[in-house]
């Protein structure tokens, strides 16, 4: 089931991407994580990952997007959560909002790692951003899926189609 | 009050984070929304009791000092804008609730309110101006998708307008808030009224107009208002409600600062020419429309003339007249939207020659809509004859004849366009295509509509203390801007 009966899938893209996808998942990590102190961080890391998401939804369409593990709403809860409350914990302990504190950890493969809490806000803004390209994608998908149903009804065919998956929360 | 500012901004914005993880569970969502827009709303009277009495509080978000940190000041304006916002946002939250129309059952509705309330708190606590160039983004962010929410082709239309002209305003202001930095090296709104005050003449005139193009664009003054009776009918009632209420002010207090604060006895004829023009345009637009809805989105251009008109005059009696004055306007525009919104659930439309006699059908939703309406028109007992009184002396005082009459002469035809609903809907006899018996609803929405309309009488009630609180607003607000020679108080 294609997102629309005239594409047919091209096997190099597929390979390609098949290819790429763990490279541009490392490279967001990488990214976002490097981003504290350097250019790059939670947005930039989660863009790339939307990369990825669009790639995928090119080669395999909407296909791609059903099969996500998560609903792309709760991703942008949860991403937010985080940010917000690694805001506020600081408040808790008598810091300020958005204080950061710094652990310095000795781990022993990898030796002294500087750990700081204000990565979480990073991996927040990370899940954020993934989950609105996702949401966004799907919001696509779902109306190619109209389109394409449109499309088949209204020609010779019968419709292809089975009953509209829910992927996505729907208004 | 270690960080506590930030929460008003942090916790809407947990709730939104909340709202999403529960998308797929409705009521746990507005269990989520009523309970956060209430928290805040304890905290923000709590706030306001405490800035009055004890003076400004002061956040630094961080631990950086407070030269470079995000910071947040409550004085007493911002304390006071940030109680009358969250209140209505509240009462306006639950009668959508009530009202269970077909946007707030949508799963993004309390996710984009929540974080409306995170942007509007925002904006009145910010103590930078990038700070409130942010917030500005976030109460916009959330207003696009209320706006838009049901999808309806009308709704797309007039929202990509309200797009459209929004995106150019955040552009203006930043560009703005860079030429502020720029030529001032900073942007906190304690050190600017001094540093601006020692700016060269032209580069102060020009930053001035630059934030009054940005501000004014977003608080529809003339010729920049043309989007908000466009966009604004085409939202669902209590989104347009909160909005007529509160977006509008938001840009109101953001030039009321500016202007107040940052540039004292500039531009003040060219303030006044806009704030009749406003008043003007905005009640002969009212006029001439036929729908609820619409004249009541034209009546909000015109009120913020007067507005508009006291900041112009300056000086403690016009801006405390502009502060009770906008104390005024936010819960009479905004029970007026609501009154609507019943109208136009029962009825389908809010067009005036489709409706007819529903006076007839509820004696009381008439009295609603009959009770801020007079206030709005400033017929003498209710509070907007005080807050027109307050605004009319001052020019009076000032020598300003002309724009006092022009006041007056908007305040009667505000009162005809008043009138051409009452007559229009209400009065009359009773449509006999109409379903019989009372107007159809939630008795929580008459019950929130009736609680704003209190509000507005008790504004009257007790405009006594509310104009001295005022008062010790624009004291403070003219107090702390640089040789303040417009400030001859009568």
């Amino acid at each position: 089931m294609t997102p629309r009966p005239t594409v047919t899938p091209s096997t190099i893209l597929s390979l390609t991407v098949a290819g790429l996808t763990p490279v541009l998942v490392l490279v967001a990590v990488y990214i976002t994580f490097r981003g504290h102190n350097a250019p790059g961080g939670g947005f930039a890391g989660g863009l790339i990952i939307g990369i990825v998401l669009v790639l995928r939804y090119l080669t395999d369409g909407a296909e791609a997007l059903r099969r996500l593990p998560v609903d792309p709403v709760v991703l942008i809860g949860v991403g937010l959560g985080a940010a917000v409350l690694t805001g506020i914990a600081p408040l808790l302990v008598g810091g300020s909002f958005l204080e950061s504190n710094v652990w310095k950890l000795d781990l022993w493969p990898v030796g002294q790692v500087k750990v700081v809490s204000s990565a979480v806000f990073d991996l927040g803004v990370f899940i954020l951003v993934t989950g609105v390209v996702a949401a966004i994608l799907v919001a696509l998908a779902e109306a190619d899926d109209e389109a394409s149903r449109g499309e088949t009804t209204g020609g010779t065919e019968g419709p292809t189609d089975g009953p509209p998956t829910r992927t996505g929360v729907d208004r | 009050m270690n960080g506590g500012l930030a929460l008003f901004v942090g916790a809407p914005l947990a709730g939104t984070a909340a709202c999403f993880v529960l998308a797929r569970f409705q009521g746990a969502q507005r269990a989520v929304a009523l309970a956060c827009s209430t928290a805040v709303t304890i905290a923000s009277v709590v706030l306001l009791v405490h800035v009055d009495t004890t003076g400004p509080v002061t956040t630094s978000m961080g631990g950086w000092p407070e030269a470079i940190s995000i910071t947040f000041v409550a004085d007493r304006l911002g304390a006071l804008m940030l109680v009358i916002g969250n209140v209505m946002m509240l009462a306006v939250l639950v009668y959508a609730v009530a009202q269970r129309s077909s946007d707030e059952r949508s799963p993004w509705y309390a996710p984009a309110y929540l974080a409306l309330i995170a942007g509007v708190s925002g904006a009145f606590l910010a103590g930078d101006l990038f700070n409130l160039f942010v917030c500005f983004e976030i109460l916009l962010m959330s207003s696009y998708v209320l706006l838009t929410l049901e999808g309806s082709d009308d709704q797309i239309r007039s929202g990509t307008t309200y797009v459209v002209l929004n995106v150019v305003e955040s552009l203006v202001l930043v560009t703005a808030v860079a030429l502020v930095f720029a030529t001032t090296g900073t942007l906190s709104m304690a050190e600017l009224p001094d540093r601006l005050a020692a700016l060269p003449d032209g580069v102060a005139l020009g930053l001035s107009l630059l934030l009054l193009v940005a501000f004014g664009l977003k608080a529809a003054v003339f010729p920049l208002f043309s989007w908000l009776p466009d966009s604004y009918p085409a939202a669902p009632s209590p989104v347009s409600a909160v909005f007529a209420g509160l977006l509008t002010k938001v840009g109101v207090y953001a030039i009321l600062r500016t202007q107040t604060q940052w540039f004292p006895d500039t531009n003040r004829t060219l303030l006044l020419v806009i704030a009749a023009a406003t008043m003007v345009v905005g009640v002969l637009g009212a006029i001439a429309q036929s729908d609820i809805k619409r004249i009541l989105s034209f009546h909000i251009v015109s009120q913020i003339g007067y507005m508009i008109a006291g900041i112009a005059l300056g000086g403690v009696a016009a801006v405390a007249a502009v502060v009770f004055f906008v104390i005024h306007q936010v819960p009479a525009k905004t029970s007026l939207f609501l009154v609507d919104g019943v109208v136009e659930q029962e009825q389908g439309t809010s067009a005036l020659d489709r409706l007819s006699g529903l006076a007839r059908r509820s004696g009381a939703l008439a009295a609603l809509f009959l009770l801020p309406a007079l206030s709005l028109a400033g017929i003498p007992p209710f509070s907007g004859f005080v807050a027109k009184l307050g605004i009319v002396t001052v020019g009076l005082d000032r020598g300003e004849w002309w724009i006092v009459g022009v006041a007056l002469v908007v305040s009667i035809l505000t009162l005809v366009s008043m009138m051409k609903i009452w007559t229009g809907a209400f009065w009359g006899a009773d449509d006999p295509d109409d379903r019989p018996g009372l107007l159809r609803h939630h008795p929580l929405m008459s019950a929130v509509t009736a609680f704003v309309v209190a509000l507005t009488i008790a504004i009257a009630v007790f405009a006594g203390p509310i104009y001295g609180f005022a008062e010790r607003t624009a004291g403070d607000l003219v107090a702390t801007s640089a040789p303040a020679t417009g400030g001859g108080a009568p």
